[in-house]
């Protein structure tokens, strides 16, 4: 009998039966004004069905930024269909969110956000999130063709906007913004940028000295090494375009790597990639990194990110869990 | 490039902001923040009563320890670190509370029609206050005292059109309750009744006694019951548990 009730009416059924201490009186002529008669809800049904607006509410708001629809209030369990708020709203606020957190700085101009495209991309197609970072393709002249295969396209990193803006303004040519921007997109590196060292040399002799080659030259990521193995830049503003490396193989990641792509590879096809998208779509869902109480969590979202490749998945294992909804 | 998650004060700084400058928020060891001394709020903490160590001055503590911490699993990353290694040792359910984006304020005038009345001019303002997000990012949205006042503004407005409404359908006009002003018992009831509706939860005891209170003793000053059951509805529309989710 309960289905056949609007939603309007059962709400308004519900807020009555709240009340605590209105008079029964009330109660019964409320209820003839709906013309509807419905056992009073017990108060542990109550708490429930409070329970149920509290995590439809968050669902919605974290993954579409809205307020929840009549349907999903209407649902006996908000999180068994949670699929369905995946949709294409979703997909454009995600996109947003992670292409907000893959920049230093907010920019209007769309050849300035090519990750944004490519993850709408990657969702709409259903695509593996990889894709993002390493997809042979380049973004499509409309909507019918979204996506065009190429061989050199190695995700956003080798699109003109991407690369023209964090192209860097070493001497060489060598870009370190971009070795830096590659690195902190796809396994979430943090390094602090020091405008310069106690000699003023900004250069690549200036860069080995002790306060700068620990990020530039020494350990499991030095930016310079990095930057050797992508394409340099030669000239500026509309005369700026790029060459092919070529100072040869470099130890990078605990290996020797030689080409941008073999770099990105080894980062996409890591745990730490995993782990940086996950804590990616931790931080999407419910607004921070998790914590160690939700550490079983965290391991759903990376199970099925490893056995799935697929983002959208990943977000389901996370807000399908009954800690999110606690 | 937005600010992380943890928005932890909030519910104190807006319940502050709320009911706690006209002195019926009861501060540590149950003192009144300000105001009138003798206000203390019924089923307050006895001040003289040593509480648990370490305990939130506001009684109820904003976030718990990760006690019982799961076996998770660990993540290498290519220097040999273990990944997980700079979780915060939090309880799974800490520090959740996000703050709402500007639709709060448009769900506010949804909900009590203000498109009728008042026009676009609500919707401008509570998007220039709560801040739509850009087309190329989604930032954390950040609260502030100018977010705060515009949803205590729109619900106070809101409940007063709907109080003074002669349309059945409208939530609050009807009660024969909001014919006087409030009273404890009166409050204690429509305090619940606002709390469910707004915050999606039963108040406990100890709120529904500072609503309460705050309904009789802040509200005397209003010239009509409809205005100061208006300014209940408004502050508890406006409170923390409606502004995030």
């Amino acid at each position: 009998m309960l289905k056949r009730l609007s939603l309007t009416h059962w709400r308004q059924i519900k807020t009555l039966a709240l009340m605590r201490g209105a008079a029964p009186m009330a109660r019964g002529l409320r209820w003839l004004t709906l013309g509807v008669l419905v056992a009073l809800p017990s108060a542990a049904q109550t708490a429930a069905d409070l329970a149920r607006e509290r995590c439809a509410n968050r669902l919605t708001r974290s993954i579409q930024g809205q307020r929840p629809k009549a349907a999903l209030l209407a649902e006996a369990d908000p999180q068994a269909n949670v699929e369905g708020l995946f949709d294409r709203v979703f997909v454009e606020r995600f996109a947003a969110f992670v292409n907000g957190k893959f920049h230093d700085r907010y920019s209007n101009r769309p050849e300035e956000n090519t990750p944004h495209a490519r993850i709408v991309r990657v969702f709409n197609l259903d695509l593996p999130w990889k894709d993002v970072f390493i997809g042979q393709w380049v973004i499509g002249p409309n909507v019918a063709t979204p996506t065009v295969p190429s061989d050199t396209a190695i995700g956003y990193f080798t699109d003109a906007g991407w690369m023209r803006r964090y192209a860097g303004n070493e001497e060489a040519g060598y870009r370190l913004s971009s070795a830096y921007r590659i690195l902190q997109n796809t396994i979430g590196l943090k390094l602090t940028a020091a405008t310069n060292n106690a000699s003023g040399e900004n250069d690549s002799v200036g860069r080995e000295r002790p306060e700068c080659r620990g990020c530039h030259w020494d350990g499991t990521f030095p930016l310079d090494k990095v930057a050797r193995v992508l394409s340099r830049k030669q000239g500026s503003g509309s005369s700026m375009k790029f060459v092919p490396p070529t100072d040869g193989p470099q130890a990078l990641l605990g290996k020797v790597i030689t080409t941008e792509r073999e770099l990105l590879e080894a980062l996409v096809h890591s745990d730490a990639f995993l782990f940086n998208s996950c804590r990616l779509a931790f931080e999407y869902l419910s607004g921070r990194e998790e914590t160690t109480c939700e550490a079983p969590v965290f391991d759903a979202c990376m199970d099925t990110l490893r056995r799935t490749g697929s983002m959208r998945q990943a977000l389901i294992a996370i807000a399908r869990r009954p800690e999110y909804c606690r | 490039m937005s600010a992380p998650g943890p928005r932890r004060g909030l519910v104190a700084a807006v319940v502050l902001v709320l009911f706690g400058c006209d002195g019926v928020l009861v501060g540590p060891a149950g003192q009144p923040l300000s105001g009138d001394p003798s206000v203390v709020t019924p089923g307050a903490v006895d001040p003289a009563a040593p509480g648990p160590a370490e305990a939130s001055p506001w009684g109820t503590p904003s976030v718990g320890l990760c006690v019982d911490q799961p076996s998770g699993l660990t993540y290498v990353g290519f220097s040999g670190n273990a990944l997980e290694a700079d979780r915060e040792n939090l309880e799974a359910s800490a520090d959740r509370a996000r703050l709402k984006s500007y639709d709060s304020l448009d769900e506010i005038r949804n909900e009590f029609d203000y498109g009728a009345t008042l026009g676009t001019t609500i919707t401008n303002d509570a998007l220039a206050t709560f801040e739509a997000h850009p087309t190329y990012e989604v930032p954390e949205t950040q609260g502030g005292p100018l977010m705060i006042f515009s949803a205590f503004r729109y619900g106070y407005l809101g409940c007063l059109k709907a109080l003074r409404t002669t349309v059945p359908s409208t939530a609050f006009g009807r009660h024969v309750d909001f014919k006087s002003s409030p009273t404890l018992e009166s409050a204690r009831r429509q305090c619940q009744r606002f709390a469910v509706r707004y915050w999606k939860r039963e108040a406990d005891a100890e709120e529904v006694e500072a609503c309460a209170a705050f309904a009789v003793t802040e509200t005397a000053g209003e010239p009509t019951p409809d205005r100061q059951w208006a300014l209940l509805c408004g502050v508890m529309a406006a409170a923390a548990d409606n502004l995030t989710y």
